[in-house]
């Protein structure tokens, strides 16, 4: 018990407080209380008693056996640990950290070498890549923009839809794939993460 | 085995030597399987945490004090692994007999009966699993891993004065058990 309590606190209606009994018997008293709690034992008879049938219950869970396990758990226990190495490898953070390096290298590099030769048709192809991509880039933003500007109407199309318990009328067709794609892949990474959790 | 052996193990476990981690388990799993049974009270259930708690335990080596034991880190591990079991599934495992049958002993009445030496040991296991969940927990803590008030309320996240109460509340419950088991 080790808080330190007073001669009396440990007493109730003159007899050692039940706590104090099973606490006495844990070794949690202190050397001050051990002595006050002997003391009291050696003078009250309903003290001792109670002591007894404490004791007993200790030494009924003392003398209780160990139940024989009789099989091996460590094939099952390596088998899953391996099919779980096999299935997420280790990626020790220093090689992630070297990858990313490696990556960032390779990007400033890029220019040294669009000088060569060999490069120049890749060099065009990439300065149209560019361009294609800048378009494509506005033509999304433009297209969000509207999209965003019919997102209202949609939601009220799929409100509608579900309160007349029919299919929705489709008319923002990406916004759908959108939403079931996000979907596939949260359900995809949850698998993926409770197949890790579960040991599967 | 020795504790230096078992840190050699460890060590070896976390430079990903498998075999290594596979004779710790050999070690640890009958008594890990022991704390398990005598919180579960049922083999299979029992069985399944053993080999759940090694799993963790793997997962958590890292955070392994090197220079403790690694059996009481590990049977800990399980018994609050039994602990949560038992409080998540409801209702809680059928214990060795019957919830309104008195022991008389006789072995042979269920599958775990052959893992119990005697008629009175018995008795014992089957006041044992009457007994709530925290209760159980309390008493594996306290007599068969030896863990002080302060050690069980760290590990189960509960004051101290809960401990002790959890403590002398399941031993007087378990008394009164046995006393009718016993017909006493």
């Amino acid at each position: 018990m080790k808080e330190h309590n007073t001669p009396e606190t440990l007493l109730e209606d003159d007899h050692l407080q039940e706590n104090i009994l099973h606490a006495y018997l844990d070794g949690e008293l202190t050397a001050m209380e051990v002595k006050t709690v002997k003391g009291h034992l050696e003078t009250c008879n309903r003290c001792q008693v109670r002591l007894q049938e404490i004791q007993s219950t200790f030494a009924a869970l003392d003398g209780l056996a160990d139940p024989a396990l009789g099989i091996d758990l460590a094939p099952q226990v390596l088998r899953s640990l391996r099919t779980e190495r096999d299935v997420f490898p280790a990626l020790p953070w220093i090689t992630a950290a070297q990858a990313a390096a490696a990556v960032v290298l390779l990007a400033l590099s890029l220019p040294i070498f669009l000088t060569l030769p060999l490069f120049q048709g890749m060099k065009t192809s990439l300065i149209n890549g560019a361009g294609f991509l800048k378009i494509n880039l506005l033509n999304l933003a433009a297209g969000l923009q509207a999209q965003y500007q019919g997102l209202q109407t949609f939601f009220e199309q799929m409100l509608n839809a579900y309160s007349r318990f029919s299919a929705p009328d489709l008319h923002f067709i990406p916004l759908w794939i959108l939403i079931l794609a996000a979907a596939l892949l949260g359900i995809l990474g949850n698998t993926l993460l409770l197949r890790r959790e579960l040991n599967l | 085995m020795a504790e230096s052996s078992d840190r050699e193990l460890v060590n070896q476990t976390l430079q990903g030597d498998l075999e290594a981690y596979g004779d710790l388990v050999r070690e640890y799993q009958s008594s890990v399987f022991s704390v398990c049974f005598r919180i579960l009270g049922n083999r299979r259930d029992a069985e399944d945490l053993s080999q759940d708690t090694f799993l963790r335990a793997y997962h958590h080596l890292d955070s392994f004090d090197m220079e403790r034991p690694f059996g009481p880190w590990v049977r800990t591990i399980a018994a609050n692994l039994c602990y949560n079991h038992l409080n998540q599934s409801r209702p809680p495992s059928m214990p060795l007999l019957d919830e309104h049958d008195t022991p008389k002993g006789g072995g042979g009445k269920t599958p775990e009966a052959w893992l119990i030496k005697n008629e009175r040991q018995e008795r014992i296991y089957q006041a044992l699993w009457k007994l709530p969940p925290h209760h159980r927990v309390a008493i594996e803590l306290r007599h068969f891993q030896d863990l002080t008030y302060r050690e069980m309320a760290d590990e189960l996240e509960i004051p101290l004065n809960t401990v002790r109460s959890h403590l002398y509340r399941a031993r007087n419950k378990l008394a009164e058990l046995l006393r009718k088991y016993e017909g006493t």
